[in-house]
């Protein structure tokens, strides 16, 4: 985090100006840092009946990050709303293009954007922080075309000046692993099934009641299922028993094959093979 | 990228230059993955001093992920 203290609360008194300035919000809520957040913030900038947190549900979105949304809003006494998002029923999502984050949040917006019609609402925001622009995002391009708001990017705060924000509010996500949807973990290409889905978020779990992994990712290539691990955590895979453990859970998973990626969890790790077709075209 | 048996035996011979001993086979839907099966006594330099140079070794190969074989 690179921001001074006085910078920082400059970016969030700005985010308090942009939030006002909207009236009143519909927020897609995944209990997420960012949109536990842009929340609170919205909670603080506006009255009560004027915000609503709308959180997506569908087999890609991790039960476990459900939960935590159910407890942010408990915790803010949030005006909050669950729909169910059908992105997995439709073939442009389901054959897990590169551009698959488009159609899923398509999907969400265009739903977000019926609640906020239906219900009042002006405008409809997302969690998008200013790091996202660094980052390969399709999704973008679907919260432009819907005009849908990303105050967090717009006031330019990044995800450490979030989780630092957060924690001064006193939320629960400000130290939580980021934590996106189960499709993230597929290798492009290969179709997103519910089938699937089950069985990522079966296995991660399985696997963080094996050892407290500081963060991990179980990524779908098919048959094989490639662990990532933070860093500090592959050497402690030299241990054989707990070498054992991960093969067990893997294997109870339905997997034929596993390894264990040497170059560690990176946030999004699956865009490196486009990165290296694209460089090879 | 599609890795054949030629960029995984390329990949032998870069680890093997590093003084790793291990097979490596394409995995993946597109062959995109290097999964290397060490001698046993390549096991720990591969998760601890030389795993960066395996994967940068793998990556220069043409893989686009590099892994240790689970099982």
């Amino acid at each position: 985090m690179t921001s001074s203290t006085a910078e920082i609360v400059l970016k969030e008194q700005q985010l308090r100006e942009v939030l006002r300035s909207c009236r009143s919000v519909v927020i897609g809520f995944s209990g997420g840092v960012d949109s536990s957040y842009l929340a609170k913030a919205a909670l603080d900038a506006l009255p009560r009946n004027r915000v609503l947190a709308v959180t997506g549900r569908s087999p890609s979105y991790p039960k476990v990050q459900r939960d935590m949304a159910l407890e942010v809003a408990r915790v803010l006494d949030l005006p909050h709303l669950e729909i169910e998002t059908g992105e997995l029923g439709d073939p442009n999502y389901a054959s897990n293009p590169a551009d698959r984050c488009y159609f899923c949040k398509s999907e969400l917006y265009g739903e977000l954007v019926a609640v906020a019609r239906a219900r009042g609402f002006v405008n409809v925001l997302d969690g998008s922080n200013a790091d996202d622009l660094d980052d390969y995002r399709p999704g973008s391009a679907a919260a432009h075309e819907m005009e849908v708001r990303s105050p967090l990017q717009e006031v330019g705060l990044s995800k450490d000046e979030i989780r630092w924000l957060s924690q001064r509010a006193g939320l629960p996500t400000w130290d939580v692993p980021a934590s996106p949807c189960l499709a993230s973990r597929i290798a492009y290409g290969l179709p997103v099934t519910p089938e699937r889905l089950v069985q990522i978020e079966s296995v991660e779990a399985r696997l963080r009641d094996v050892h407290a992994w500081q963060d991990l990712r179980v990524r779908h290539h098919g048959d094989l299922a490639r662990l990532e691990v933070v860093e500090e955590d592959l050497a402690r895979l030299v241990d054989p028993n707990l070498r054992g453990q991960v093969v067990a859970a893997l294997r109870e998973a339905g997997f034929e094959r596993a390894c264990l990626d040497l170059a560690g969890y990176r946030r999004g790790a699956l865009n490196e093979a486009l990165e290296r077709g694209a460089a090879d075209s | 990228m599609s890795a054949d048996s030629q960029t995984a035996r390329d990949a032998e011979a870069r680890l093997a230059a590093l003084g790793i001993a291990a097979r490596v086979e394409g995995a993946g839907s597109d062959g995109e993955v290097a999964v290397i099966r060490p001698g046993r006594e390549a096991l720990e330099p591969l998760l601890e001093e030389l795993r960066d140079a395996a994967v940068e070794a793998c990556r220069a190969a043409g893989f686009s992920f590099v892994a240790l074989e689970l099982y």
